[in-house]
């Protein structure tokens, strides 16, 4: 393997890799990079197993062939080396030579065949617009749980119907759910695979990569999930098991509506969680004629209570979220009108932003015992 | 490669291949048995099966799936790698951040008791709760091939509390993974993960078969290939790494201590050489009361029946005839209480020489007196 690269070009495509490379690990060809050469072009690729990337970029290649680097050492070396050109040359016992100008480098590389398979990618299925995938990941991601031992709930289900494209998010104790109008051209099934959190970060590093009319191409096969944007391809291995049926937990009737700025709730919330409990972080939203009453306590602080002034037609109620859960969704909202849908003190209340209507967004949220 | 290259228990062969051919395949299996029977091998040799590219109910050994799988079959030089590649020295939070995972295959895993020692200088090799959350992540995740495949040896040494945290994968297991746990007992793992895994209890080989894989597999001498068999007791993995040297002076050892201890001659001779045993550091103390057992079984057999051919100390024939005149089935019985006692008492860290010295005291014939100290 002999190559010359610009250092500009592998910069980005190295950097893009590191999302994926795993840092932690006792397994040592996992922390290097496989570098591919053939054509015009070197195709670096990156794998923690349970998710992988490969990148390419052009490249002036002297003599086709493979090897591994050390990725983070290589990262840091490229970031550090000035503009210009740098070759790469493949020596014996798998070390690597790295020439820029008349600096040299050696890094000890290891065998490409201890280098996990990487599955090819197979006939995309549907193109999704970058952008329209990157913003439905950031108003659910954030809900996923963090359990390991809910495993089923540690992925956003993406749900892909002809005519709809919908992510889901749930902990089980609030939900989000996202859903836009638009048409696949081929598709004729439904498909609902489970993204893995950790995808999803690297889905939307590349979709900002990919600029505002960027298309990814998306593919499954049985245990994989391929998102292509141009020449980068992530794969990740998918989740088992049965996402939960989020669709009975949708509140059907929530009749107790009333309409908050976005960012005047979002502040009164910030401001009296202040003085919440720090166990549970519940706040108390009373809803009357009167308006919104806003209201926390905590036996070591003191207590907190805000009054916004809302029209509120029906009957009085009171109910006790988790600040951190309502703070989470203003925070991914878009700005304007929020419709804030509840039933009783028992039932799930329902957040609805009222701007943005393209994607129907809904955040529903357990109460707490108050 | 295939499955016939394993020699020895082939019931649990045949119900593994069974399970490949019908594909109906656990998701937990618990492998027990004593230390080198092959259990780990046995392991290995399905986690290829299960994934072969050529075959269903066995595996070729060439594909590149079986040989990748098959580089597990020598450890030592992963866990050395994996090792180096975590850092010298790590701390107990490094340990869990990044625990030790042998992985030659995306789906296939052999988790192996982490050897770092913390602080405390007695920690022995353990599976830590990070190695065990790793696998519960992983486990969830689909297959590249056929199967997901967790070897987690030495499944004895996990302590309860993270034990607990295994419980919820076998309970809700995925439907594509299998877990394989790996114990010399059984009765050393909770009884809530025993019960919910499918039990195999591998038995010792033959003696002819562990010759036959000594020959295969080392370049010992005829003559030390039939000694090693002896004392390995039926477990090729315990002869390979026999110095035999060391296993006959340790037998000769404990039988002097067994014969001092009975005439009571000697106190001082025998206290030194209770001691030399006790804190010897090459051997781990629990195989030297293996070979008390192991003796005694030979006297007892020698007692019983005087002209008993098969013994499993040959090389002690005479001493141990002589010893049997000596002594009766209450000695023995006695013998081999004092013995467990002592076992038992070790999970309490009690003082080795001691409790030695106790023990032998307590089986002097006849008794000095009958107040005499014995393991209280």
């Amino acid at each position: 393997m002999e190559f010359s690269v610009k250092k500009f070009d592998l910069l980005q495509e190295l950097s893009l890799s590191q999302g994926v490379v795993e840092r932690k690990t006792t397994i040592p060809i996992l922390g290097n990079i496989l570098c591919e050469a053939a054509g015009n072009q070197v195709t670096l690729t990156a794998t923690d197993l349970e998710l992988s990337i490969r990148t390419s970029c052009e490249a002036k290649v002297k003599k086709e062939g493979s090897g591994t680097i050390p990725a983070k050492k290589l990262l840091e070396l490229v970031r550090l080396l000035p503009e210009g050109e740098i070759r790469f040359k493949l020596l014996e016992n798998h070390w690597v030579q790295i020439l820029a100008d008349r600096k040299t480098y050696k890094m000890v590389g290891m065998s490409k065949d201890n280098f996990p398979a990487i599955p090819a990618f197979p006939h995309p299925l549907v193109t999704i617009p970058a952008k329209i995938l990157s913003s439905l990941i950031a108003k659910t991601a954030f809900a996923i749980s963090n359990e390991e031992s809910r495993y089923t709930l540690n992925g956003a289900l993406l749900l892909l119907k002809p005519d709809t494209i919908t992510m889901v998010a749930t902990d089980g104790h609030r939900l989000a759910m996202a859903e836009i109008d638009h048409k696949f051209a081929g598709l004729t099934r439904e498909v609902r695979p489970l993204v893995p959190k950790k995808a999803l970060t690297e889905i939307q590093r590349l979709a900002s990569e990919a600029g505002e009319d960027g298309q990814i191409e998306f593919a499954l096969d049985d245990s994989h999930l391929f998102f292509r944007v141009g020449e980068r391809l992530l794969i990740s291995r998918m989740l088992t098991g049965q996402f939960p049926n989020y669709e009975a937990v949708l509140p059907r009737d929530n009749n107790k509506h009333v309409v908050i700025e976005r960012n005047e709730l979002n502040d009164a919330v910030k401001r009296v969680a202040q003085l919440a409990d720090q166990r549970s972080h519940a706040v108390k939203l009373s809803v009357t004629q009167e308006g919104v009453e806003i209201s926390a306590s905590s036996p070591e602080y003191g207590e907190a209570k805000e009054t916004l002034e809302k029209e509120y037609k029906g009957e009085p109620l009171a109910i006790g979220f988790n600040a951190d859960y309502m703070l989470d969704f203003l925070a991914a909202a878009a700005e304007g009108p929020i419709s804030l849908e509840l039933k009783d003190e028992q039932s799930a209340g329902q957040m609805r932003p009222l701007a943005e209507e393209a994607y129907r967004y809904r955040y529903i949220i357990m109460p707490m015992r108050i | 490669m295939s499955f016939s290259e394993f020699l020895g228990n082939p019931r649990i062969v045949a119900a593994l291949r069974g399970m490949l051919a019908g594909e109906r395949v656990p998701h937990a299996m618990l492998f027990t048995g004593p230390r080198g029977v092959g259990k780990f091998t046995l392991a290995r040799m399905f986690a290829q099966a299960a994934n072969c590219e050529r075959f269903r109910d066995d595996f070729c050994g060439e594909c590149d799936t079986c040989r990748r799988i098959g580089l597990l079959a020598d450890t030592r030089p992963l866990i050395a790698q994996g090792l180096a590649q975590r850092g010298e020295r790590p701390d107990a939070a490094t340990v869990e951040r990044i625990p030790l995972l042998l992985e030659t295959h995306p789906d296939v895993w052999a988790v192996v008791p982490d050897p770092v020692r913390s602080k405390d200088p007695v920690a022995r090799p353990a599976l830590r709760v990070g190695q065990l959350r790793a696998v519960q992540r992983a486990a969830y995740f689909k297959p590249q091939g056929r199967r997901r495949i967790f070897i987690l040896d030495g499944a004895e040494t996990m302590r309860w509390d993270f034990a607990n945290i295994f419980l919820k994968i076998l309970e809700e297991p995925p439907e594509s993974a299998t877990l394989i746990l790996i114990a010399p007992n059984p009765f050393q793992l909770l009884p809530t993960i025993r019960s919910r895994c499918l039990q195999f209890s591998f038995t010792p080989l033959a003696t002819a078969d562990v010759e036959e894989i000594l020959r295969a597999r080392t370049e010992m001498e005829p003559a030390e290939r039939k000694l090693a068999a002896q004392l390995s007791e039926g477990s090729p993995g315990a002869a390979m790494d026999l110095d035999l040297e060391a296993a006959v002076k340790l037998r000769r050892d404990a039988l002097t201590v067994l014969e001092r201890s009975v005439e009571l001659r000697g106190v001082s001779a025998l206290f030194a050489s209770t001691s030399a045993l006790a804190k010897s550091q090459e051997i781990a103390f629990e195989n030297v009361l293996e070979v008390f057992y192991s003796l005694l079984t030979d006297v007892l057999d020698l007692s019983c029946i005087p002209s008993r051919k098969v013994l499993r100390n040959p090389g002690l024939r005479k001493e141990l005839e002589t010893l049997s005149k000596k002594v009766d089935v209450i000695w023995v019985s006695k013998a081999v209480n004092g013995f467990d006692a002592l076992h038992a008492r070790l999970r309490r860290n009690i003082n080795r020489s001691l409790g030695l010295d106790a023990v032998a005291i307590s089986l002097a014939r006849p008794a000095p007196n009958t107040g005499s100290s014995n393991l209280r």
